[in-house]
């Protein structure tokens, strides 16, 4: 198959160890009922991702995202790398060597056509239409459920150390929320598949909304304890989403990363638990 | 024929020499003992340094498959992987370790580095035009880093026209432009997109892995070219240790030699950049501890550019290999070794500065 960097790449016609570079990688992996042979740990984090932990929690690590071990790599013998969003060519030549490298998706890539790719070169396309299925499915029935407030508008934030940051219209999360028909706010509408620069306390109102999904990447540290300051503060308090009771604290480094079919999952799951009336 | 013996102030510098006709070729004892004792441990070190890190090679299984035999999988790590990262330690700290001493031989100051001039800069600021201008983010070729580095470098020989009493105006004009280049970086990593400017870090921070398509071809032409004229120059170089009319009394085209000085530490800077990542940050310390430790073991007075080259190399060797080991699986770039070295290094140099007075 060719992917994303133009490469031709000879991919075994049924790959049974294979290593996952990326968390989306390991997402695709995992979602096509593929045990994987190796990957490495989420940005900012010395593991796999919180909400692949359960299932993915005895993969061996062969070291950062864009930092993999290839001695490591070289132990684990894999027939098949998936190596999304890489930006280093020389990095990608040494993977090359190793094993049939696939680089899924580039950095402003959606995560559907990296699920596509990997699904490709895993030879799983039937199980990734039905996935897909099922995804379209759950849509539908979670946008049924949520009923009254299907017109709602909904903030996406990562608080980091410096300030609250909202995510850009084309990230992981917006797409989700888009799929389900809800909108974002007015001030959220920027194109981009990043999140906003730290913002000032004083911009606040920028991050309310009719909901405020609210996440650090980490459970503790800096990020969270500048959360819980600001929570104290009366612009924060002033929120609309705030007065309302409509803040939900979720998994930053599931909300706020690139995302991925499991992931789009946890997302919606989120969702549900939230604004779904009981 | 040949004598030995003669030494200078204090009778420590031995010296060896062979004449042929109007030719001759001297040497010292003392930085050529310790050039090739360098160079012994150096080429001792590879195997074992090959052979740490995940696989379970040892130093004989590591031998054997640079020599072809062994398995697949053991040719693979040690030839395919692990060689080219090697070597490009080894070459990188050479050019920084040589580009250092130039520097500092030239500015006659034991804190001037090629930092200084604005290479470092100019390779960044190269690197984001490739991952901005290609519109995907992924990082140009190993080339563009020098590239970078040599745009500077003329824009610098342009901007002072005469490079001055010791270099002096080269070096404070370069150091405006690397504050100029450097703001120009910084404005574009902000206005540009987040993952170009990702992809912009993961290449600043100065990290060996998978590094090693520099080491091939044309790059170690170059590199091995410029060292050899560095080499052929030290003896003239030798004489810029005093002061400028000393020099041009002894024979010496002072500006010319300063040039062609300056001119070979950027190259072999730029060089650096392409071959093992930023030297200005992390890999800065190299070119400025090299020379320094070299002139330790060496002796004055001279310049010792090859013992200042392999003890580059053995530092950027030595920090790669810790950066592997110390957190495997994941790795430390060679970079974050360097820098936690580096800052009490470079107190102890000012500190020692100071005592000499």
């Amino acid at each position: 198959m060719t992917d994303v960097t133009g490469a031709e790449v000879a991919v075994p016609e049924q790959p049974e160890r294979v290593v996952a570079l990326s968390e989306r990688d390991l997402d695709a992996l995992l979602a096509l009922g593929l045990d994987p042979a190796g990957t490495t740990s989420g940005r900012g984090q010395n593991d796999v991702p919180g909400y692949l932990r359960e299932r993915a929690d005895d993969v061996p690590i062969v070291g950062h995202f864009m930092q993999p071990s290839l001695g490591r790599l070289v132990e684990l013998q894999p027939d098949l790398i998936l190596a999304g969003g890489l930006p280093d060519a020389q990095l990608i030549g040494r993977l090359r060597r190793i094993a049939p490298t696939v680089v899924t998706y580039r950095a402003d890539d959606d995560w559907r056509s990296a699920f596509r790719n990997a699904a490709e070169a895993l030879g799983r396309e039937q199980r990734y239409r039905a996935f897909l299925e099922r995804y379209r499915q759950r849509v539908a029935d979670l946008r049924a459920a949520i009923g009254a407030d299907a017109d709602a508008t909904v903030s996406i934030v990562r608080w980091n150390p410096r300030g609250p940051m909202y995510m850009q219209h084309d990230a992981f999360a917006s797409t989700v929320i888009r799929d389900l028909g809800l909108a974002r706010p007015a001030a959220q509408q920027e194109p981009g598949v990043a999140h906003s620069p730290p913002l000032s306390l004083e911009a606040l109102e920028r991050i309310d909304g009719d909901w405020l999904f609210l996440g650090t990447l980490r459970r503790e540290g800096d990020a969270r304890r500048a959360l819980e300051r600001a929570r104290e503060m009366p612009a924060f308090r002033g929120l609309r989403a705030v007065r309302n009771g409509r803040v939900v604290e979720v998994d930053g480094s599931l909300w706020t990363s690139l995302g991925g079919p499991l992931a789009a999952l946890a997302v919606l799951e989120d969702i549900e638990q939230a604004m779904v009336p009981r | 024929m040949t004598g030995a013996g003669r030494g200078a102030a204090g009778g420590r510098t031995w010296e060896g020499g062979i004449r042929l006709g109007a030719y001759s070729l001297r040497w010292r004892l003392r930085p050529l003992a310790a050039a090739v004792v360098l160079l012994a441990v150096l080429t001792a070190a590879l195997p074992f340094v090959i052979a740490l890190g995940p696989g379970g090679l040892d130093a004989a299984a590591t031998v054997a498959a640079l020599v072809g035999q062994g398995s697949p999988t053991e040719r693979l790590l040690v030839l395919e992987l692990r060689l080219p990262r090697v070597l490009t330690a080894v070459a990188g700290g050479l050019a920084l370790g040589v580009a250092g001493c130039l520097m500092q031989t030239l500015a006659r100051n034991r804190l001037a580095t090629p930092a200084i001039l604005g290479v470092n800069e100019g390779a960044t600021l190269a690197v984001m035009f490739s991952v901005f201008v290609t519109g995907t983010d992924a990082l140009g070729p190993w080339w563009t880093a020098p590239l970078g580095a040599l745009a500077a470098m003329a824009l610098l020989l342009v901007l002072t026209g005469d490079i001055g009493s010791r270099g002096y105006r080269v070096l404070v004009i370069g150091l405006a432009l690397s504050a100029v280049l450097r703001s120009t970086a910084e404005l574009g990593l902000s206005w540009g997109e987040l993952q170009h400017a990702s992809a912009v870090y993961i290449w600043s921070m100065g990290s060996l892995n998978a590094r090693g398509d520099a080491v091939t071809g044309p790059g170690m032409v170059l590199l091995g070219v410029v060292l050899v004229t560095a080499w052929l120059l030290a003896r003239r170089l030798a004489l810029l240790q005093f002061d400028e009319d000393s020099a041009t009394s002894l024979g010496l085209d002072v500006r010319w030699c300063q040039l062609i000085a300056l001119l070979l530490a950027v190259v072999l800077a730029g060089l650096a950049v392409g071959i093992a990542g930023p030297v200005g940050g992390p890999m800065g310390f190299i070119a400025l501890a090299s020379p320094i430790i070299a002139r330790g073991l060496a002796g004055r007075p001279g310049v010792p550019l090859a013992v200042s080259g392999l003890i580059g190399a053995l530092l950027v060797l030595g920090a790669d290999t810790v950066g592997r080991v110390v957190v495997a699986p994941a790795e430390l770039p060679a970079g974050a070794i360097t820098s936690i070295v580096g800052g009490p290094f470079l107190i102890w140099v000012l500190l020692s500065n100071s005592r000499e007075g």
